[in-house]
């Protein structure tokens, strides 16, 4: 019993040290600093821990612990967070039917995509006429060639558009988008709302996007995607909206 | 009284297979997304049916049957595409699941609904493809299991299969690790 109550005493003991130098400076360094006080702690203070358990625990510091320049979860340093809705990857993959089924899908290995090294809030994916007819022509051969229901036809009706958004604010409240063009899709075009908590995360979205009226493999297209807005409160509490769109420019010129 | 309401239509692009030229056609969508319902009303059955998890003996007699055939860190698109046909020939799927597997199947969408919102936590979330995950399944298809893909019917059911597919990959890893070390200690005793 003595043994465990030591072993819980010198445990906290470690913990309120390494909070105390986190709070000093939250680097990496220190970081790895506190860890190695720590290690040589434990022989000091004879505190016999396993291989698994010094393992967990450090993991456990790990993930709770710090990334450089960061403020430690623990100690209640305000960081400030720019509040932003920031698209920073667009995949886009062609969206097929299957006919006479109605099935509607798209390969995850058929597509294109493109990581902006400017993220903003209203980012279009631009897809050359060559690329769109290379990756239509592929994901319907795929189509025909892999699929085994017999006597289905498969045509491409639009786009199935991934999104990588990046959020962040302080007080963030909640996400809400939707596919610009579901109105052809199904009468609602509703928004769907998800909440938010963390201060800064990036988000995977997505949806099913058909081509507009008129279009044809060769001349130029757009396609809205999605579009949304993400709430988050001011330092007054006031809750203020950022929009945001991930769309698609279809048979540009380069 | 029922009201009528006029057939919506959408353009469509179709690819002639003997020409290879295309042609753009109107789809009579709202004739097409009534077979659409029958079909996804059938696929939630289906799903529903699904096992939710497999038993370790199903887990083992899958890795021994698989385990010569298949590299879990190391596939091509065509080995993932009979991987995921032998885990439906083997029970542990059946063909509702598959079309969210983006095997030969791809990943089935739901028109009426936004896919979902999922949070990017590690490197690996960043998968989208099995190229993305550079042929290495286990890690393509945990990145899977965590897609959110909007439909609430059909999302828990997709992330089920793809945590079945891969159990029984890490087993497959294993006795493959196992096998890897008999033959290397048979090697070592012949020199």
């Amino acid at each position: 019993m003595k043994r465990i109550i030591s072993l819980v005493m010198a445990f906290t003991l470690c913990l309120g040290l390494s909070l105390a130098v986190f709070a000093a400076e939250p680097t990496q360094e220190v970081e790895m600093e506190v860890a190695a006080a720590l290690l040589e702690g434990e022989k000091e203070e004879c505190v016999v821990l396993t291989e698994a358990e010094r393992a967990e625990f450090l993991q456990s510091m790990e993930s709770e612990g710090l990334q450089e320049g960061e403020a430690s979860p623990q100690i209640d340093i305000p960081e400030i967070y720019h509040p932003g809705a920031n698209i920073t990857q667009i995949n886009g993959y062609p969206l097929l039917v299957e006919i006479p089924s109605g099935k509607l899908f798209y390969y995850s290995h058929i597509g294109v995509a493109q990581a902006f090294e400017l993220a903003g809030q209203f980012m279009a994916l631009r897809v050359t006429s060559d690329q769109a007819q290379n990756v239509y022509s592929q994901a319907v051969a795929y189509a025909y060639n892999n699929n085994a229901d017999e006597g289905q036809t498969y045509a491409v009706i639009g786009w199935y558009i991934r999104a990588n958004i990046k959020l962040s604010a302080d007080k963030p409240k909640s996400v809400e988008y939707r596919v610009a063009e579901a109105s052809s899709f199904d009468s609602t075009g509703a928004y769907e709302t998800y909440s938010i908590t963390s201060q800064s995360a990036n988000y995977w979205i997505g949806g099913a996007c058909h081509a507009p009226s008129g279009v044809n493999t060769d001349e130029y297209f757009y396609i809205e995607g999605l579009e949304g807005t993400f709430y988050y409160r001011n330092s007054k509490g006031t809750v203020l909206g950022i929009p945001f769109r991930a769309s698609m420019k279809v048979n540009v010129t380069q | 009284m029922k009201v009528q309401s006029s057939p919506l239509y959408i353009p469509a692009m179709f690819k002639d297979r003997t020409t290879g030229e295309w042609e753009t056609r109107q789809l009579n969508w709202t004739e097409l997304m009534e077979k659409a319902k029958i079909r996804r009303d059938a696929n939630v059955q289906q799903l529903a049916a699904a096992k939710s998890s497999l038993t370790p003996a199903e887990i083992d007699e899958l890795a021994e049957k698989l385990y010569t055939k298949y590299n879990p860190q190391s596939m091509t698109q065509d080995e993932y595409n009979s991987f995921i046909d032998d885990l439906i020939n083997g029970g542990a799927l059946n063909r509702a699941e598959a079309n969210g597997m983006s095997g030969r199947y791809g990943i089935e969408v739901d028109p009426s609904a936004p896919g979902g919102l999922q949070e990017i936590h590690t490197q690996e979330d960043l998968i989208c493809s099995l190229s993305d995950a550079k042929g290495n399944a286990m890690q393509f298809l945990s990145a899977l299991a965590r897609w959110d893909k909007g439909s609430l019917r059909a999302n828990e059911a997709y992330s089920n299969a793809a945590q079945k597919a891969v159990a029984v990959l890490d087993a497959i890893l294993e006795r493959r690790k196992q096998s890897d070390g008999r033959e290397n200690y048979s090697f070592s005793r012949l020199m």
